[in-house]
């Protein structure tokens, strides 16, 4: 269950509402303050009324935000009668529209936003939230009446019928155009306070507040339709609309966002949880640098590992030819030489166990015996050298037989002699291949 | 330590290790090639290895046939022997040359063998039962004159070899 309210008004005459979630949106059921009093952690917001704060139009010839926002004590200072410094702010709009900076701005005398806290504190409640009554009207317009955003032609008045006040907030197409405040007891102030605005033609009433329906506000409400008359949009429980907007502005963020409570005059649970979000924002950066380090020295450990255990195989493999061992990076080099070494040392055994010489020899023999060559002479050497001469039936043989010795890698030339008459042709046979 | 003193301090060993990781990260990413590079550096070396382990492995092979013992009896015939038993009546010539210098454990013989009028078949079958001695004899040098009679050779002169290892009874040499 949530412990979120939005209280209209000043004390035991506070209209009370809680937020309560539904679904997946949010209604607002009455409560009472007393209600607001004892519920543990109450997130609660209350409002300045508009007479007590003000509501400025923020105009600068350039499109940079930013910039805007450097210069937007100084644009606000030259439009008070006392020093911004004096005051809380607020920026409840800042957009760029056409090279120019617009918006509003809610201003506080911070002498007032102590009175009211002091004041909520005597009754028993620690709010929040302090918002701008003006802000809060017209934000709950826009998001609660769809005709607010959607009329562009008619100009569309919030009044805001109160005991004790007056508030009318005044707005096109979704837009603030200006707010005023009264007191109940300046209400015959009304026509004239809206006659500047009320040139455009016909305007699109929105009566709430709890003295709606006394005869006070009836009489306010007769006084200003009958001079500009126009469509009154009927409103379900006006006079709880305000301490709804509160509410609801408290569960989801909406137009116009405005909140007095910060700075000095910051909530202590405001202050606990800028602490949170200080410590959760510190340890994320904690759990950050610690994930870098360690999954930097586990991909590091990881490839120094399998580096390691191919260089302990190396060793292994070159110790088996270089029983010393070699130095890193040297296995191969000291491994070849080491074979190199010992094939050289052990070269007399091994050649004096090579049949080459005889395999050679029978190759050669069984070539000549097939081809139909006869040799005279014949010297084979283990070292390659081959020399022979013979007789052969004709040279197309003696050049058969030389392709069929280079094919079994016997690399000899044929070299023509002579020829008998009979077509007999005898040759000289020599290591070496074709020249 | 009041909070705000402790969150200062957090603050700044948060941000030394974050700042560390990511310069760590920074380097790795930089040369995260060069572990892949060494391990295939080490595998290209281990392939030479073996290639020369095979090279051994093959001397070894060729060592170890001339380390085999003799089959029965083989061992103890001379070359004289063997040529008499292979040819025959065949004018016969045997020299003991200078063997080449043979390494430790190893002893080596060369001999030239003259054979005059001596059949090439019968002459084939002498080198090849040779050649399977135990130690084998192996041709180091052969020259072959041929005879008027068909399948025959006048004269054949032939350098034979011998290793054996060094502290095996070698045979006579006639």
């Amino acid at each position: 269950m949530s412990n979120i309210y939005g209280l209209d008004g000043e004390g035991d005459k506070a209209v009370a509402v809680r937020a309560v979630r539904r679904g997946l949106g949010w209604d607002f059921i009455p409560a009472t303050l007393d209600e607001v009093r004892h519920a543990p952690r109450a997130r609660v917001a209350v409002m300045l009324r508009q007479k007590d704060s003000l509501l400025r139009p923020i105009r600068a010839p350039f499109g940079d935000l930013r910039k805007a926002r450097r210069v937007l004590l100084s644009l606000l200072d030259m439009q008070l009668p006392f020093p911004v410094e004096s005051c809380a702010v607020a920026v409840a709009e800042l957009r760029s529209e056409g090279g120019e900076t617009r918006g509003w701005a809610a201003l506080a005398r911070t002498e007032e936003i102590t009175r009211v806290l002091a004041a909520w504190r005597e009754a028993g409640v620690d709010p929040e939230t302090l918002d701008q009554e003006s802000l809060a009207l017209w934000s709950e317009a826009r998001r609660t009446l769809p005709g607010v955003r959607a009329d562009a032609e008619r100009l569309h008045v919030v009044a805001y019928l109160g005991h004790d006040r007056i508030t009318v907030v005044l707005g096109r197409a979704g837009h603030l155009v200006a707010a005023h405040g009264l007191g109940m007891e300046a209400r015959d102030q009304a026509v004239r306070l809206l006659k500047p605005y009320m040139g455009g033609g016909a305007a699109v009433w929105i009566f709430v507040g709890p003295a709606s329906a006394t005869s006070a506000g009836e009489a306010v409400r007769l006084a200003v339709t009958r001079a500009w008359p126009g469509e009154i949009l009927p409103v379900a429980e006006a006079e709880s609309f305000l301490a709804r907007a509160l509410a609801r502005r408290q569960v989801s963020a909406g137009s116009y966002p405005c909140n007095f409570r910060s700075g000095a005059f910051a909530h202590d649970r405001e202050l606990e949880r800028g602490v949170r979000r200080s410590w959760a924002g510190l340890a994320a950066v904690l759990v950050a640098g610690l994930l870098l380090i360690g999954a930097n020295a586990v991909w590091r450990t990881a490839a120094a590992r399998r580096e390691a255990a191919a260089q302990a195989e190396l060793t292994r493999v070159t110790r088996l030819l270089a029983p010393l061992g070699a130095a890193r990076g040297n296995e191969v080099l000291t491994a070849r030489r080491m074979v190199e070494q010992e094939s050289k040392r052990l070269d007399p055994v091994l050649q004096a166990g090579n049949p080459e010489v005889l395999v050679t020899l029978r190759k050669m023999l069984d070539v000549a015996a097939e081809q139909g060559l006869i040799f005279d002479t014949l010297r084979l050497r283990r070292d390659g050298v081959a020399q022979a001469s013979g007789v052969a039936v004709d040279w197309r043989r003696a050049e058969l037989s030389e392709r069929e010795w280079a094919g079994q890698g016997i690399d000899v030339r044929m070299e023509r002699r002579d020829e008998w008459a009979d077509g007999h042709v005898v040759f000289n046979l020599s290591s070496g291949g074709k020249p | 330590m009041n909070q705000d003193r402790l969150l200062k301090l957090g603050w700044g060993a948060a941000g030394v290790l974050a700042v560390a990781g990511l310069l760590w990260s920074i380097g790795s990413c930089i040369d995260r090639g060069e572990p892949a590079r060494r391990l295939a550096r080490r595998a290209d070396d281990w392939r030479e290895l073996q290639a020369l382990q095979r090279v051994a492995a093959h001397r070894d092979a060729g060592l170890a046939r001339l380390r085999q013992p003799a089959a029965t009896g083989t061992n103890s015939t001379t070359l004289a022997a063997m040529i008499r038993g292979g040819l025959g009546a065949v004018a016969t010539t045997i020299k003991e040359l200078d063997p080449p210098a043979a390494p430790d454990g190893w002893s080596l013989r060369r001999v030239k063998v003259n054979l005059k009028d001596v059949n090439g078949d019968a002459l084939g079958l002498l080198l090849a039962q040779l050649a399977s001695n135990r130690p084998p004899w192996t041709v180091a040098e052969c020259a072959l004159k041929a005879s008027t009679r068909p399948g025959w050779m006048a004269e054949a002169e032939l350098t034979l070899e011998q290793a054996c290892v060094a502290d095996a009874p070698t045979p006579a040499q006639k």
